[in-house]
């Protein structure tokens, strides 16, 4: 037996600094609570700064990793960036928030970075309660409070589930290292439908963190709870963190039992599709619509993961690559509700009536993100990203799921195009039904820098419609 | 008006064709002809890999800058001319936007090397031409005009994505490069036919052939200079760019190089006629546009590539004069009907002198461009009669004569046109407005494309005995339409008991009415299936997914226990699934 015991520094490197950054955040607001929010942001970003630096240097055990732990480093920083514009809410404290935003992130960092089935669950549990933990920040709001509360219970139950896959999966193979899972699969002794059960038991815990349908119901709520830049944090970091987990425990240790999960992952994927276009249609609210399309979003990340046995690289990099545009594109709205809340008044709707006119950058925006994560051009890059998945589902054989995706491209299209209307018709043409309640304020320094995300996703939504190689040449 | 607006308009559009002579220039000393592989240079700026087939690629050889120095000289003159014809227009704005977007999509259409960026830019001047001939949209022939020149168009549009699709099927590729080096292989793909019958279809379309012919004149109520630009100069040349570019793939097939010297035929004295009847100056030269195009076409369909390319050459540049003084003298009197003008040599001395070289190149003397040119696309029938050509020496026979004869009829009509115009003593109507020269900017683009009229011969081809042949039709025919003009007849006379059915154009709009009728008739009824049968489907399943939707909004319940529940119950049911398999 090799020193398995051994830390591989190179891998654990960049999780690591962003963990030490999250206590650093921690002791600093502990004994100088005076710096608010603007230090534990420049403090938070500095410890992302330096995990960049660390994987620019060959951090990461693999192109794929290292391509999810850019995406996932970027948008944490975009995130943090994002919730500068709470330094207004008395009820948050900025140094927890720091905390829990950067320990977060490095669970969603070491899920990715994972080889072996342990590291994976304490690297889920390590995502998790620092997200319950931020959705119950806000101590004053029932709402909060009670989904968080329901995201717990139903975060517990799936890792249980997890677990219970893993107790079983370590009796068939005797260990838990991927390496080792993989060579025990092989292993002609095991019973056939055995392993299909611990593949499903196991797979439960991570796509529960992407929220695909039916582990899904925990999302809408916990949006709807958590204050919009944590929402923002769930819908691309945590999700971005079990998608790369998925993708790696798929292509590697479970590669030999495809036959058996891909029918799994194939109707996992077509109804979080389905019911997340059909959740989302009756929203008329900025983050509820998003938290519905968050899981059909969800549905069309993991889809291309049917075709991962056939081994090209084009298809292992399909949802890395659609997950980049994913963030970018979301990010930029979810950006716009932060922004929308604190000078609009709030993210119903009727609160965006109009909003285009008077804020052109606001209605470039809404157009870019909305129809990026539509598919729909002018947004090119969202529909590049769309043939992107799409192509892996035809080459490995799954040609109703095709059909599924194509339908849902459709469905998905009126609801993101129904708040592009919203936002540049005039205002008294809608009829949204709401009362615009809540009054508009006037946003500070945090309120700008976070309209400076904003801006950044515009160009970067523009420059990638004209240009993909942008973002997709970079990743592998 | 706003003088720094102007100036600023004219400095983008002089900036363009700028940057058009830099691509230009270099590629003009390439070896001209339409077979063997393409010279020109490639430019790869998007490579959509196998995305659709769509790239931004770009092909440069010595046609595309011919096209590309063409549109920008004609644009940048107009721009100028247009600063002074259209002072004090409230659109004049968006104008000058609309003739920038217009240039850029010409230039898109001469230099792309992918077929899909060529129909974007094709398209894009269609809608340019629409917005522009609908610029006084106040006036009821103007919205009218521009409706029929969309729709028209549209129809030949329509065969051009078809020939897209069609040439990606055979090809493989959506280049043109790729396209002209397969042809120019020895296992060239052959039955072409279809693809070939498709591109005149676009080209008819576009370059308002027989039978789309009647939308140019209806154009005209459109700006004057716009006039010159898009329905003489650019637009409705590059229906003959196309035929050019594609020219090896065209010329395939002896079937469509047949119909399109017959559609050229019909069409180059059809509209000679039309043009010798009309009563407008801006109608006259309108259908001898239609006619010269046609002249075009006759060429290419016989071989006579080079000469096709340089009678367009040569056209843009007389044609735009000629529209560029109709327009100065409309601007004089307000009015382009020709009873209203005559007389206007004395008042106006730079504009009769610019439009008399025009006239003259129109009517093919010595020593415009006109006559070379013009000479060139009738010595290329005679020589295809006698030697291998894409089509059969009958044919060949045909285009010849109708291509004299049109001669002819052109040489009367423009002696019409340009005494009616300038000789002779003027309306009684007029008397009491003082007519006076027209101001600088827009006598200097007049002078401009004159001297272009006269300098251009330099770089056209001569064959004596062609020469000879025309010069003694424009002798007689000159002499015929002068001893009529002195007896006090018009010209138009001469066609004796059909006058007055060219007068009305044959009644051709009568017969495009009766197909919309039929047309509309039978839209109702695949709307009425549509709305009533297949309409039903999508609006069940929106009212279906609306309701679903809300069911599930109400699903959101914010009870743990049932989350719970739903999960585990996930969880069992898909193991079940896998198991089962």
């Amino acid at each position: 037996m090799t020193v398995v015991d051994a830390i591989d520094w190179t891998s654990a490197g960049v999780p690591l600094l962003v963990a030490v950054g999250a206590i650093v955040v921690l002791v600093v607001d502990a004994f100088w609570p005076a710096g608010g929010w603007r230090r534990s942001g420049t403090l938070a970003i500095a410890s992302l700064a330096a995990a960049a630096a660390w994987l620019a240097n060959g951090g990461s055990s693999g192109a794929i990793v290292a391509g999810f732990s850019w995406v996932i480093l970027l948008s944490a920083l975009a995130v943090v960036l994002l919730a500068q514009v709470l330094e207004d809410d008395a009820q948050m404290p900025a140094g927890e928030s720091g905390f829990l935003l950067l320990s977060a992130t490095a669970g969603a960092l070491t899920l990715a970075a994972a080889d072996d089935f342990v590291t994976l669950v304490v690297a889920l549990e390590l995502l998790s309660l620092p997200s319950i933990a931020l959705v119950a920040m806000r101590r004053d709001r029932a709402a909060a409070v009670s989904s968080a509360w329901t995201f717990f219970i139903a975060s517990a139950t799936a890792t249980a589930i997890t677990l219970m896959g893993l107790s079983l999966l370590y009796g068939v193979t005797g260990t838990l290292t991927y390496e080792g899972v993989l060579v025990g699969l092989q292993d002609d002794r095991v019973p056939e439908r055995t392993t299909a059960v611990v593949v499903v038991l196991v797979l439960v815990g991570l796509v529960f963190k992407v929220g695909a349908v039916p582990f899904h119901l925990w999302i809408p709520d916990a949006y709807r709870g958590a204050s919009v830049p944590v929402a923002a944090f769930l819908s691309v970091v945590s999700k971005g963190g079990a998608l790369a987990a998925l993708l790696v425990v798929l292509a590697y240790p479970f590669l030999p039992l495809q036959p058996r999960w891909d029918i799994f992952i194939a109707v996992v994927a077509a109804l979080s599709m389905t019911i997340g276009n059909l959740g989302a249609l009756a929203q008329r609210d900025v983050v509820g619509m998003l938290a519905w399309s968050s899981i059909a979003q969800g549905g069309f990340v993991l889809a291309p993961l049917v075709a991962v046995s056939l081994g090209s690289d084009d298809i292992l990099s399909a949802p890395l690559r659609y997950l980049a545009v994913y963030a970018i594109a979301n990010l930029t709205v979810f950006a716009v509700a932060a922004v929308g809340l604190r000078t609009l008044g709030g993210t119903s709707y009727a609160h965006y009536a109009g909003v285009a006119r008077r804020q052109p950058l606001f209605g470039v925006a809404l157009v870019m993100g909305l129809l990026a994560l539509a598919g729909f051009p002018p947004a090119v890059i969202g529909l590049v990203a769309k043939y992107v998945v799409l192509q892996p589902v035809m080459l490995g054989g799954y040609a109703w799921l095709a059909v599924v995706m194509a339908f849902n491209v459709a469905l998905g299209l009126v609801y993101y195009l129904r708040l592009v209307v919203v936002a540049f018709a005039p205002a008294d043409r809608v009829d949204e039904g709401a009362v615009v309640t809540g009054a508009a304020v006037r946003g500070g320094r945090g309120t700008t820098i976070a309209y400076s995300v904003v801006a950044i996703g515009v160009v970067l939504l523009l420059a990638t419609s004209v240009y993909p190689t942008l973002v997709f040449g970079p990743l592998p | 008006m706003n003088r720094r607006y102007s100036a600023s308009a004219v400095g983008i559009t002089a900036v363009m064709a700028v940057c058009a002579a830099v691509v230009a220039f270099p590629r003009l000393g390439d070896d001209t002809g339409p077979y063997g592989l393409p010279a020109g240079r490639t430019t790869t700026l998007v490579d959509g890999g196998d995305l659709l087939g769509v790239s931004v690629t770009f092909y440069v050889d010595h046609l595309s800058a011919v096209m590309l120095l063409l549109a920008a000289t004609v644009g940048l003159l107009v721009q100028v001319y247009s600063v002074a014809y259209l002072a004090g227009d409230a659109r004049y704005r968006s104008y000058t936007t609309i003739i920038q977007l217009f240039l850029v999509a010409m230039a898109t259409v001469v230099v792309a090397d992918n077929l899909w960026l060529l129909v974007v830019g094709w398209e894009v001047m269609g809608l340019c031409s629409y917005l522009l001939i609908s610029h006084h949209w106040e006036l009821a022939p103007a919205r009218a005009g521009a409706v029929k020149a969309f729709l028209l168009t549209r129809i030949g549009d329509l065969g051009l994505l078809v020939a897209v699709f069609a040439i990606g099927q055979t090809f493989g590729t959506y280049e043109i490069s790729e396209v002209l080096t397969a042809m120019a292989s020895p296992d060239a793909p052959e039955g072409l036919t279809a693809i070939g019958l498709l591109l005149v279809v676009a080209v008819i379309g576009k370059s308002a052939q027989f039978p789309l012919h009647t939308w140019l004149a209806d154009a005209m109520p459109g700006p004057t200079p716009i006039s010159a630009l898009i329905h003489a100069a650019t637009m409705v040349a590059a229906g003959v760019f196309l035929v050019a570019r594609l020219y090896p793939v065209l010329a395939e097939s002896a079937v469509t190089m047949t119909v399109l010297a017959v559609v050229a035929c019909v069409t180059m004295l059809l509209a000679a006629l039309l043009a010798l009847t009309s009563g407008d100056l801006k109608r006259v030269l309108a259908w001898s546009t239609v006619s010269q195009l046609a002249y075009m076409f006759a060429a290419l369909s016989v071989g006579g590539y080079d000469a096709g390319i340089d009678h367009l050459l040569s056209h843009g540049a007389f044609k735009a004069l000629l529209f560029l003084v109709a327009g100065s003298v409309a601007h004089a009197i307000g009015s382009t009907a020709l009873r209203d003008m005559g007389g206007l040599r004395v008042a106006m001395p730079l504009t009769f002198l610019t439009g008399t070289i025009g006239f003259a190149a129109l009517a093919g003397v010595v020593p415009t461009v006109g006559f070379f040119s013009k000479d060139a696309v009738l010595e290329s029938a005679w020589h295809a009669i006698g030697h291998d050509a894409p089509v059969a020496p009958l044919v060949a026979v045909v285009v010849l004569v109708v291509g004299l004869v049109t001669a002819a009829v052109t040489v009367v009509y423009s002696f019409r046109a340009w005494s009616m115009t300038f000789v002779g003593h003027g309306a009684p109507a007029r008397a009491s407005v003082a007519v006076h020269e027209a101001p600088p900017l827009m006598v200097g683009p007049l002078v401009v494309l004159a001297a272009a009229t006269l300098l251009l011969s330099l770089a056209m081809p001569f064959d004596l005995l062609m020469g000879l042949v025309t010069t003694a039709i424009v002798v007689a025919a000159g002499w015929l339409a002068w001893r009529t003009m002195s007896a006090g007849r018009d010209p138009a006379s001469l066609l004796g008991p059909a006058q007055p059915a060219f007068t009305r154009e044959l009644d051709w709009d009568l017969g495009y009415a009766g197909a919309g009728v039929v047309a509309r008739r039978a839209g109702d009824l695949v709307t009425a299936t549509d709305r009533d049968v297949i309409g039903f489907y999508p609006r069940a399943a929106a009212a279906t997914s609306v309701w679903l939707s809300r069911v599930l909004a109400r699903a959101q319940s914010g009870n743990a226990q049932t989350y719970v529940t739903v999960l585990a119950a996930g969880a069992l049911l898909t193991t079940l699934l896998v198991v089962v398999r």
